[in-house]
């Protein structure tokens, strides 16, 4: 019952960014057919684009067949060169997710070192070098890794489709400057919890009932950590896509990005849309995945929200 | 209710105020005239940081490109602060009733959509200009306060001095602001500096999708994707306004340190 309740939230704020695309791109515009094709373009041109796009409709109209189109995710062609506008976003949204997951991996990576600095007692490391990855702005950190990868990094070779495995070997500098900032927000929050819980009376009765210290940590603490970790990330997954774009253009990897940027160069406004709609669909996944782990990792939080 | 710490955080971003305002007036040379004869010049004493493929003076545009991006996010920071705390102390204050309800969908909303995103497609529907892309900013930051706010009213509707307020029949707008604001406005400020240097990135990231600052001023996101062009041949075009950027977000890291500290 509450999964559903919940599913049908996320569902209303995926529609609710489709109304946000459609005001944006249909109702604001006093004119998009000519906003699309400049002030240089013809009438006659406008006109057929007009009717092409179902402007002369009125609006409410427009809307619902505007919806009908979205959920078939059918989002029409491009305006630049008539490609399929989901196929395109799909296939590039596919290299950005793959980035994504990457950096991931090596946050985790990185969370795992953190926690073995804390085992070993020389935590002051981990702290230091947290404070240089959370000051290093995504442009910069983006700008060093690039030139250095262009130099001492061997696989420079993309395809493009993430079809050969040397695809991921070049996907692993952007990576790493993608985990920059989520490395040192999660490994300070784990530090945070470590320092709070490692007094708490459960831990105690652990070590007195015989449990290494490492145990105890890796056990009983890490469990307690893992809520607060995974709500800062869900905290920076927005913030997450928008370093996404900036590192796909500058490591010119043909993601959403790329694909922002051009699109955006081009006025391509179907593109555009299938943008902003497709995204916003797989960070709402997102979010909901995130909801649905909550309660297995920690079982006290579906009585919490029973009430 | 102003506390130590939030006077120290005032007088931070009063300092580093001053200092962007004052240092274009340090900026040797026009930052956009075009000087072809001297394109692509390396470092050197005349050009400290180079010139780039229009022969322009990098040092002179990185430090007004700089004071553009604090101006314009220290402007943004304080909108968002002003608006989150508005619509966070309200619907804190009704929670768990059709105000709140409402605007925990409307703040979501907001942040499911990456905020690039939504920038970038309504600055393309219009004339791009930095007045619009401050308005934006401010229209996708204040979601962050106002839900911090939202919490922290939350926890003193049902503290004992409100209930009695409430017992001694005041109307619910003075106990609002009176009894609760003055206590979650502290801590909201306090908190906002951790979000201005995702500001300052977002700033630098629309000026980069050429969203921003419009050209011929300098924007340091626009210079660092000009300068992605010659990254090979001529680095200092883009390194320099990039490693301006880090020095601003390295400042306010160490001010954050600072009030974590105290």
């Amino acid at each position: 019952m509450h999964v559903l309740q919940r599913s049908i939230y996320y569902l209303s704020l995926w529609l609710g960014i489709v109304l946000f695309s459609f005001i944006l791109f249909h109702a604001v515009p006093t004119d998009p057919a000519r906003a699309v094709l400049g002030p240089n373009a013809g009438e006659e041109q406008v006109q057929s684009l007009r009717i092409r796009m179902g402007l002369d409709q009125p609006l409410p109209k427009q809307f619902t067949s505007y919806l009908t189109e979205v959920l078939q995710f059918n989002f029409g062609t491009s305006f630049v060169d008539n490609r399929s506008v989901q196929v395109e976003v799909g296939q590039k949204l596919k290299v950005t997710l793959a980035l994504i997951a990457i950096s991931l991996v090596m946050t985790l990576l990185y969370v795992g070192m953190t926690i073995t600095f804390e085992a070993f007692n020389i935590a002051i490391i981990g702290r230091l070098l947290d404070f240089i990855w959370v000051s290093l702005p995504t442009m910069f950190s983006g700008l060093l890794i690039a030139l250095l990868s262009a130099h001492y990094y061997p696989f420079t070779q993309f395809s493009g489709s993430l079809s050969r495995w040397t695809d991921l070997l070049f996907l692993l500098p952007p990576a790493f400057v993608l985990a920059l900032y989520p490395m040192a927000i999660l490994s300070r929050i784990i530090r945070d919890e470590i320092a709070k819980v490692r007094h708490s009376q459960f831990v105690l009765a652990a070590r007195a009932n015989g449990l290494s210290k490492r145990d105890v940590l890796y056990q009983h603490i890490l469990r307690n950590a893992m809520i607060p970790m995974l709500a800062a990330l869900a905290n920076q997954i927005p913030m997450l896509f928008t370093s996404t774009f900036i590192i796909e253009i500058m490591f010119s990897i043909p993601g959403i990005g790329s694909l922002l940027i051009s699109s955006l160069l081009q006025r391509d406004f179907p593109m555009l849309e299938g943008i902003v709609i497709l995204n916003g669909l797989v960070v709402i996944l997102v979010y909901m995945v995130f909801e649905l782990l909550y309660p297995i990792i920690d079982p006290r939080i579906k009585s919490s929200n029973a009430e | 209710m102003l506390s130590n710490k939030n006077r120290l955080l005032g007088t931070c971003l009063l300092v580093l105020f001053a200092l962007s305002y004052l240092l274009p007036f340090a900026a040797t040379q026009d930052p956009v005239s075009l000087n072809l004869d001297n394109r692509f010049l390396a470092p050197s004493l005349d050009h400290l940081f180079g010139t780039d493929d229009l022969g322009r003076d990098v040092l002179s545009r990185v430090l007004h490109g700089f004071s553009i991006t604090v101006m314009v996010s220290l402007a943004a920071l304080v909108s968002a602060l002003l608006i989150g705390i508005f619509f966070g102390s309200i619907a804190g204050y009704f929670y768990k009733r059709w105000v709140d309800w409402i605007f925990n969908w409307v703040t979501s909303l907001i942040i499911s959509i990456p905020f690039l995103l939504i920038m970038a497609s309504i600055l393309s529907l219009t004339k791009p200009n930095i007045i619009k892309a401050y308005l934006i900013l401010t229209g996708i930051m204040w979601v962050n306060t106002a839900r911090l706010v939202r919490a922290d009213v939350i926890t003193r509707i049902h503290l004992e001095y409100v209930v009695a307020s409430r017992a001694f029949g005041y109307p619910e707008w003075s106990i609002l602001i009176r009894g609760i604001l003055p206590a979650s406005m502290a801590s909201a400020i306090l908190f906002s500096i951790s979000y201005l240097p995702e500001i300052i990135a977002l700033e630098a990231g629309l000026s980069f999708l050429g969203l921003g600052v419009q050209p011929p001023n300098p924007g340091l996101g626009k210079m660092i994707f000009d300068g992605l062009n010659y990254i090979y041949t001529a680095p200092w075009i883009a390194l320099f306004p990039a490693f301006a950027l880090f020095l601003l977000v390295l400042c306010i890291n160490i001010i954050q340190g600072l009030l974590k500290d105290k």
